[in-house]
């Protein structure tokens, strides 16, 4: 857990103190924004510590989204929230993600527990897997908002 | 290894905590090594940032990560015994011999002893020869899984922009 919150943290700093036109602005090819990488990863807290640990659905505005028509709907539609709109989305998704996680540890177990969504060919992830998986999704949107911070205004580091 | 190539392979899901791990660091290091792929070496020598970073580089620099973490570390041998840079800076530094070949089959061969190297330990033995002191594997395997993640994270970025370019 300690080391998926020092990702937030990179994520949180990476993205600090810039206006809607910094967390916009994109790098040479990429569809990638600071601003997208928010709500994508606000979207990805729903999606693995509520939808996949908790088997619950989609939480708003996520689940009014039709994601087979609009798979990358959370990028495309950064732009058209303000910066406040995203960093509360983002906060309020990982603070949500925490408190879902004590609730798992104290209801059903240790790291080992398997996540209450199956894929539909069977199988379960278990948390331990989970939170491995969420430090490196995190490092590696980091990497991209590394080099996206950097165009911006130059900050680099952690 | 008895599991699975992919993190997402259903085999992965409930395995051993290490091998686990040895399966999440194969497939960013396989990831990092494919950035190269279809590319030639003057576009993986191309500086498309304002810092130091090219694509070649940082495969560079994610040998010399293994080698900080799972010869170093582990060994507690000298970087200069080792024969890696003094620092992660100068590691992203290109020679003039250096290719895609030349650097991809470092990376390779850097990454299969890093394999050797942990095959024998477990998650709670503690590795001696890095700066912050004495470090349990699993502390090492989360670091290290965190910084290659990272370095996919510019790699994706940097080879977006050598194939639009």
């Amino acid at each position: 857990m300690g080391f998926l919150d020092y990702q937030r943290a990179t994520l949180e700093w990476k993205t600090r103190g810039l206006d809607s036109h910094g967390l916009q602005a994109m790098v040479g090819a990429s569809s990638v924004t600071l601003g997208g990488l928010l709500k994508h990863l606000a979207l990805v807290e729903d999606s693995w510590f509520s939808r996949w640990l908790h088997g619950n659905e989609r939480q708003p505005p996520w689940n009014a989204v039709d994601w087979n028509s609009d798979p990358d709907w959370e990028w495309r539609t950064a732009a058209d929230d303000t910066p406040d709109q995203l960093r509360a989305m983002w906060h309020d998704a990982v603070e949500r993600s925490r408190a879902l996680v004590d609730q798992a540890l104290a209801q059903r177990g240790g790291l080992d527990q398997l996540t209450q969504r199956t894929y539909p060919a069977g199988g379960a992830p278990s948390l331990r897997w989970v939170l491995c998986h969420m430090i490196e999704e995190y490092a590696r949107h980091n990497g991209h908002a590394d080099l996206l911070r950097e165009a911006v205004d130059g900050e680099t580091g952690e | 290894m008895s599991l699975g190539s992919s993190t997402m392979d259903p085999v992965v899901f409930t395995g051993a905590m290490k091998d686990q791990f040895e399966v999440f660091l194969d497939e960013h290091r396989a990831m990092l090594a494919e950035s190269l792929d279809g590319l030639t070496d003057e576009q993986a020598r191309q500086r498309l940032v304002a810092s130091r970073t090219t694509l070649l580089g940082l495969i560079k620099h994610a040998t010399f990560v293994e080698r900080v973490w799972f010869d170093e570390a582990i060994t507690c041998r000298s970087r200069a015994e080792i024969g890696i840079p003094d620092t992660p800076d100068e590691s992203f530094v290109l020679n003039e011999n250096d290719t895609i070949e030349s650097v991809r089959r470092a990376h390779a061969e850097t990454c299969a002893s890093s394999r050797r190297a942990t095959a024998q330990l477990q998650l709670d033995d503690l590795v001696h020869g890095n700066r912050r002191g004495p470090l349990p594997l699993r502390w090492v395997y989360l670091h290290v899984l965190r910084e290659l993640a990272q370095h996919c994270g510019h790699a994706d970025i940097l080879r977006e922009q050598l194939l639009a370019g």
